[in-house]
């Protein structure tokens, strides 16, 4: 199914209804999901295969963005384990832990996401817990905002050791646009020409290389990390042999 | 940007002593195996 994703989704004797998710398998397409870390809308909509569209919403956020390649593998897994999820849901059963390690931990936080915010209001009073082991990094600043406040008061870990490269990945960049709105980084041109002479050209040398080099290395990586791989992605894909791209972000 | 609640296995002296990197594995520290033991060790998971 798509890139490898596999899930198991099982009913715990104290009445706790598990997913858990598999992490990289030995396989290209399991992968390339890894390397495909462009970033997108945490909010909208991907057509899987020609017959079925996956409508996502995984942070309130709009500012929210997650890695294209661990959504990709979203939309397949609740795809999967949605209709083993919704039968405990629907006799009363409101404790879910989603669980994962490696590339597993990753889709943890989305799927995470994904379950609160499809079925916690259908549901009240379900309480979806996360456990991401050895996860790398699921999106943006916002979107992990979103999953930590949907989670919090100790609903949501991750578990790292600090020797582990995964964790540490994939690589990321932060430009000078990067910011909420009222931020003085966005806009430090403004402060820095009412500086004087010196001042202001030193300043404005310092800020220029800061902003070029950033927007640089974000552009390389979109290149290298989104469209690149995002082309060999629609080639090995189980499931379908078209790319994957959020065709409309939904509000 | 990761995310969630951090559960911090420190990689420490002992644990390096332990698990030497073979330079062939990239992925070694990755393993069940190291987790689990500074699970084992650290927050006494049985």
């Amino acid at each position: 199914m798509g890139l490898f994703n596999r899930c198991e989704a099982y009913l715990r004797s104290d009445s706790v209804a598990i997913v858990s998710l598999r992490g990289t398998v030995n396989q290209l397409p399991s992968w390339l999901e890894n390397f495909y870390s462009g970033m997108v809308p945490a909010n909208g909509s991907m057509k899987l295969n020609d017959s079925t569209t996956y409508n996502y919403h995984l942070a309130n956020n709009p500012n929210a963005l997650v890695h294209v390649g661990s959504l990709i593998g979203t939309g397949f897994l609740s795809r999967q384990y949605e209709p083993y999820l919704e039968a405990p849901l629907n006799r009363g059963i409101r404790s879910v832990i989603v669980t994962g390690f490696s590339q597993g931990g990753a889709l943890t936080f989305l799927n995470t996401s994904h379950v609160y915010y499809k079925y916690s209001s259908s549901y009240p009073g379900l309480q979806v817990k996360a456990y991401a082991g050895a996860a790398p990094k699921p999106g943006n600043l916002y979107y992990a905002y979103d999953f930590d406040h949907i989670t919090a008061n100790g609903w949501g870990y991750r578990v790292v050791n600090t020797a582990d490269w995964v964790p540490e990945t994939p690589v990321s960049v932060q430009t000078v646009n990067d910011f909420v709105d009222i931020n003085p980084i966005t806009d430090a041109k403004a402060t820095i020409n009412k500086q004087k002479g010196a001042t202001r050209i030193a300043l404005k040398h310092i800020y220029n290389r800061m902003d070029k080099a950033s927007y640089k290395a974000m552009k390389t990586l979109t290149k290298h990390l989104g469209r690149d791989v995002g082309k060999q992605e629609k080639r090995f894909c189980r499931s379908c042999k078209h790319r994957h791209l959020p065709t409309a972000a939904c509000t | 940007m990761t995310a969630g609640n951090p559960v911090v296995l420190m990689a420490d002296s002992a644990y390096h002593a332990t698990f030497e990197s073979p330079g062939a594995n990239v992925s070694y520290h990755h393993m069940y195996q190291p987790y689990r033991y500074l699970l084992q060790k650290q927050y006494a998971l049985k």
